[in-house]
């Protein structure tokens, strides 16, 4: 806690993903306007005191837009990195404790997984399930999934060997509640710092997709799809492209700012 | 000047004639493109780079249908005849005479006799029926041409300069089509090649340019050919094309295009936005704009799959709810016309239905009130615990949506948008999972109502029930008769405002961009373009 | 002689058969996951693929489609299509894309070139430029100044590519016009692509690299040496420096996965043909013809490269175990560098 005080870079992460984290569930506080409707006579207007963040094309309010888009972008995100631990974590569990052939088997799967690009697998998934949201957050945590099974593997593995989980065996306790009381608990840490950074990454790699245009069906105003439609706007409305973009960039800053320091209070 | 073949064709041409099929005119001018051009054209630079928005990927012109493609093969081969944009008319090309059966089953051609591939082959009766057999082999593979040549039987062999191609139905697209690159013609190599080889690798054709090279995703080259000889009267000049190469790079990005035209890294440029006009309406740049012909942009009902959708109430309340002026002025070129038919302005036959389409938001509502459907509390509009919501599939036109979406929310509409790919929209179409679709058909001719209207067409994009407007569009398909078709063809869409059958949004609008020193780019009556006379000024 | 001859002999087999047997079972597994991702989950690969040549006039007849369907032998059972399509892969043939009809080894063969020259391009970017601050921030004796610095690469991780990229190329090529905005007929036409890539690889290799560097510098051997009077850039060139970058080295077959991700967006942005676009495409055909290539040309060289790398380790000293080595580099780039 004293560390967090001690570094304003901190506090502003902070409060910039518990910002983010409010847009997200309560858009309605924030926005100005409703993000769908349009007033055709405010087609492309540039950032003023009316509209924060300009209009689109349609007259829609930019930062109205940003401001529901957070939902998309990171709910997204979020079930992203769920889908990758789960899948990790059960991989995982299940190659570090029982060990053996099981274990070599499933860690050369996850070094295929790894082998491939985590966009390409993405891609492989989501032409498979079809656009929109869950399908790219599907993808997109099948593509993390390898790098969580493998953290979780090695930490079953360091906590099964424990001397406390010897002295629990011996003393008769049967192997579901070790599982469940001494080594989840035990192993859960580096996979919840692993998860808080793959936030990051899945905001990127959500933003990214939806940018090449798999992701959530429009008008949803997702925010690597709010970058996209912008990029014809480049010469005529800058801002259309930059300001989510900048959006993107610095809420991404933040949670990887937090998550190397959950990562680095071990 | 008074002797270009170009002023000599627009006098005799009947002045407003709605004459796509005007075999009258059709003997009158054989051979008149041997006449010199009327002044010296020249280019002051040998290469020009033409940025194109996608990748080709078939460089067959007589297999693809994407436009981007088809404007590049129209410069590699020569069709047996020509048609006048402005007018409609068909004109002789590498035929000098042709005439039709009245019941449009046979159509008799008489060929040049001077005219060679760029593989010094010469093109003759025999080539030709080599082309029509070996395309219609094809089969959907080349599905464009499939559309021109139905019901196609055989083509005849008079002699080397004579012959006839026969159908066994009516064919009331087969002359106009023979005007595109599609039923352009190939040497008799490239008729025995493998679909895929002249993907790949192109066709060699009787054209002023020939394929140079084609990298997929990347670019296509194509070179003049030296001793071209027998351009169509419509052109500007006779002889070699102006300019020895033109490079057309693959740039996808609509903004690598216009950043690219403005730092000329490029000397023309496929598709500007339309948010962008504005931005190239000065002196350094030149615009060129056609509208495309056939059915515009618009939502197309399918009533089998919700009952929203068969409610006729609900199509009359979504067709009166959209204000296509405002549609057009948000998402439509500059100076471009407002969708008021099912038929685009610039197609021959278009009848304005614009009165029955005026934008009347009330009338709408209380269209919807008293079919029974009730605003609910979330400002969506209910019946019997029915939401008033349908889902449109598309593949583009995303913003012309979106803005349809916004006016139907006001009247209690719930639109919900599908943008898929285009295998997703055809996958929808083929398993007929859809509520409704949005998309365009660009035809020259007005039978394009045919293919998205009719019960029996193979494409299968409306599902609607309308006895009357489906014995219009068949009865149409088989007159000679101009004048008589083009009553039907006016019958036609005034039935499908009646019905809402289709509720039309956008005409869309090829808009192209150059440098003011390119001259000579003109657009043929497919909206396709003609690079033979372009050239860059000093 | 003959007998430590012969024991190198083994013991060099016991080093590469094991590599050798990932490498196969690495190129097997790529194949059969795709293969059952593409081929198990609903979709018409089919009606997808034609319409990219069919545009508004593709066949939607299903009568028409079985026709066509039994012409691109995609008829046959999944089992049939695994084994063929397996067994003319292991001949190098990769089939042919049912969207375009060109082979597929031609397609990757030819998009490769471009892409690789981004690659290498941004990777050599985003090395040097690596090794550079970290040069500043080793010798400097300003605190604030090393820790600016080595906040730079969390800022190269999250930036999205496609927006750099756009805003590059707004700077460079429509602002300044000094660079090729896009295609690839400039010579020049890499370097805006290749820098937008190298901000996130750079950053990853920046992580590892630094943090190597900057252990050494706490490190006693570095304090006895400051304090006999050798000065830091010396100490740099001298020590720190190869021992820095051996570990570093080892992140390079992770970074050639990325690359090949990072390409997707990159090329899309840029309009530059390459492997990136060439599986947008493909991914947007469902042309899994394609899809399933460029999964078994990335598998293969991802596994060259990790080869590469664990076989120079092998040679240069023995006892390094480059496979646990690069297993530890890979966790350190997923914590991103745990804060120091």
């Amino acid at each position: 806690m004293k560390t967090l005080l001690t570094r304003p870079g901190m506090i502003v992460s902070a409060l910039i993903v518990i910002a983010a984290l409010a847009l997200t569930f309560a858009p309605q506080l924030f926005a100005t306007h409703d993000p769908y409707e349009g007033i055709p006579a405010d087609q492309l207007q540039p950032p003023s005191a009316a509209h924060w963040f300009g209009t689109d094309a349609l007259g829609r309010d930019l930062y109205s837009r940003v401001v529901y888009g957070a939902f998309l972008s990171l709910a997204t995100a979020g079930l992203a990195v769920v889908v990758g631990v789960a899948i990790g974590a059960v991989v995982g569990l299940v190659s570090g404790f029982i060990g053996g052939r099981v274990d070599f088997v499933l860690m050369r799967i996850v070094d295929v997984v790894i082998a491939v690009p985590s966009i390409l697998l993405s891609l492989i998934v989501v032409a498979g399930l079809g656009f929109g949201a869950v399908p790219v957050a599907i993808g997109v945590g099948i593509g993390a999934a390898g790098s969580f099974a493998r953290v979780t593997r090695s930490q079953v593995v360091r906590v099964r060997t424990a001397e406390y989980v010897e002295a629990a065996r011996s003393m008769g306790v049967r192997w579901p509640a070790i599982l469940v009381r001494h080594v989840f608990p035990n192993s859960a840490r580096p996979v919840i710092a692993l998860a808080a950074l793959e936030v990051g990454t899945a905001i990127l790699a959500v933003s990214a997709l939806s940018f090449l245009g798999f992701g959530a069906a429009p008008p949803a105003p997702e925010w690597g799809a709010l970058v996209s439609y912008g990029r014809d706007f480049l010469a005529t409305a800058w801002w259309l492209s930059v300001l989510p973009g900048a959006v993107i960039l610095v809420v991404v800053l933040a949670v990887n700012r937090l998550a190397r320091a959950i990562g680095g209070e071990r | 000047m008074t002797n270009s073949p170009r002023r000599f064709r627009r006098a005799l041409a009947p002045l407003g004639a709605v004459a796509v099929i005007s075999l009258l005119a059709a003997c009158s001018s054989g051979g008149d493109t041997t006449e010199p051009a009327a002044e010296d054209l020249t280019s002051a630079r040998d290469t020009l780079i033409f940025a194109i928005k996608e990748d080709p990927t078939c460089i067959d012109p007589q297999q693809t249908t994407l436009t981007t493609s088809l404007n590049i093969g129209r410069q590699v081969v020569d069709s047996l005849v020509d048609q006048d944009p402005e007018t409609g008319e068909i004109v002789p090309w590498l035929a000098t005479e042709f005439e039709a059966n009245d019941d449009l089953t046979s159509f008799d051609f008489t060929l040049r006799d001077d005219v060679t591939f760029s593989d010094d082959t010469a093109l003759t009766s025999d080539v030709v029926k080599a082309n029509f057999d070996a395309l219609f082999a094809l089969g959907r593979t080349a599905s464009l041409a499939s559309q021109y040549l139905a019901g196609y039987t055989d083509t005849t062999v008079t002699d080397d300069t004579h012959f006839t191609v026969n159908f066994s139905a009516p064919n009331v697209v087969f002359l106009q089509g023979a005007s595109t690159m599609t039923l352009g013609l190939v040497a008799e190599a490239s008729t025995a090649a493998t679909a895929e080889e002249r993907c790949t690798t192109g066709v060699i054709g009787s054209g002023p340019f020939v394929f140079d090279s084609y990298t997929p995703n990347d670019s296509v080259v194509i070179t003049a050919r030296s001793g071209y000889d027998w351009p169509s009267g419509l052109r500007e000049h006779t002889g070699d094309a102006l300019v020895s190469t033109i490079e057309f790079p693959i740039i996808t990005e609509n903004g690598n295009r216009t950043g690219g035209l403005e730092s000329g890294e490029y000397d023309i440029i496929q598709d500007v936005p339309y948010i962008d006009a504005a931005r190239f309406d000065s002196d350094d740049y030149e615009l060129f704009s056609k509208a495309n012909t056939g059915v515009p942009n618009g939502l197309i009902p399918n009533i089998n799959h919700s009952a929203v959708v068969a409610d006729s109430a609900v199509r009359h309340a979504i067709l009166l709810g959209t204000d296509r002026d405002e549609i057009n002025d948000l998402t439509g070129a500059p100076g471009a016309a407002a969708a008021s038919s099912s038929l685009t302005s610039s197609t021959t036959g278009f009848v304005s239905q614009g009165d029955a389409l005026a934008y009347d938001p009330d009338a709408a509502e209380e269209l919807l009130d008293d079919a029974g459907w009730e605003v609910g509390s979330d400002g969506i509009r209910e019946k019997d615990g029915q939401k008033l919501s349908f889902v449109v599939t598309a593949f583009y036109a995303q913003d012309v949506l979106e803005v349809a979406q916004m006016q139907l929310k006001k009247i209690g509409i719930d639109m919900q948008i599908n943008i898929t790919d285009a295998g997703g929209f055809f996958g929808a179409i083929a398993s007929g999972d859809y509520d409704f679709l949005a998309a365009g058909l660009t035809r020259t001719d007005p039978d394009a109502l045919r293919t998205v209207f009719s019960q029996a067409a193979a494409s299968k994009w409306a599902i609607i029930d309308d006895a009357d407007l489906e014995s219009v569009l068949t009865e149409q398909a088989t007159l000679n008769d101009v004048d008589a078709r083009m009553d039907l063809i006016a019958q036609a869409q005034e039935l499908i405002t009646e019905n809402a059958d289709f509720i039309p949004l956008l005409e869309t609008v090829q808009l192209h961009g150059a440098s003011s020193t390119i001259e000579g780019f003109e657009f043929d009556s497919a909206s396709r373009i003609q690079l033979y006379d372009v050239r860059a000024t000093s | 002689m003959k007998q430590t001859g012969d024991s190198r002999a083994r013991r060099a087999l016991r080093f590469i058969a094991p590599r050798l047997f990932q490498f196969v079972f690495v190129v097997w597994a790529a194949y059969t996951v795709t293969f059952l991702l593409l081929h198990l989950l609903p979709g018409d690969p089919l009606i997808a693929a034609l319409s990219v040549k069919g545009g508004d006039a593709t066949p939607t007849d299903p009568a028409e489609l079985s026709e066509l369907r039994a012409r691109y032998g995609l008829d046959g059972s999944v089992w049939d299509q695994y084994v063929t399509n397996g067994l003319a892969a292991l001949r190098g043939d990769l089939g042919v894309s049912i969207a375009t009809g060109q082979n597929v080894g031609d397609m990757i063969a030819r998009a490769l070139p471009n892409t690789a020259i981004v690659a290498v391009l941004a990777l050599l970017i985003g090395v040097v430029v690596s090794l550079l601050i970290t040069y500043w921030a080793f010798v400097t004796r300003a605190g604030w100044l090393r820790n600016t610095l080595l906040q730079i690469p969390p800022l190269g991780v999250a930036i999205p590519a496609f927006f750099s990229g756009l805003v590059l190329v707004s700077i460079f090529a429509y602002g300044l016009g000094i660079l090729p905005s896009s295609g690839t007929r400039n010579p020049l036409s890499p370097i805006l692509p290749a820098i937008t890539l190298a901000m996130p690889v750079g950053a990853i290799f920046f992580q590892v690299f630094s943090a190597a560097v900057l252990e050494a510098r706490a490190s006693s051997y570095v304090f006895t040496a400051i304090a006999k009077g050798v000065s830091l850039p010396t100490l740099f060139f001298r020590h720190v420096l190869r021992n820095a970058l051996l570990p570093s080295i080892t992140i390079l077959g992770l970074l050639i996965g990325y690359l090949a991700g990072g390409t997707a967006v990159v090329e899309s942005v840029f309009s530059r043909d390459g492997i990136g676009r060439l599986t947008v495409d493909a991914v947007l055909a469902r042309d899994s013809n394609v899809v399933q290539g460029v999964v078994i040309v990335v598998a293969v060289v991802y596994s060259v490269v990790n080869l590469l790398v664990d076989f120079s380790y092998g040679l240069t000293d023995p006892r390094t175990r480059p496979a646990a080595l690069r297993r530890r580099v890979q966790d350190a780039r997923n914590q991103a560098v745990v804060e120091r």
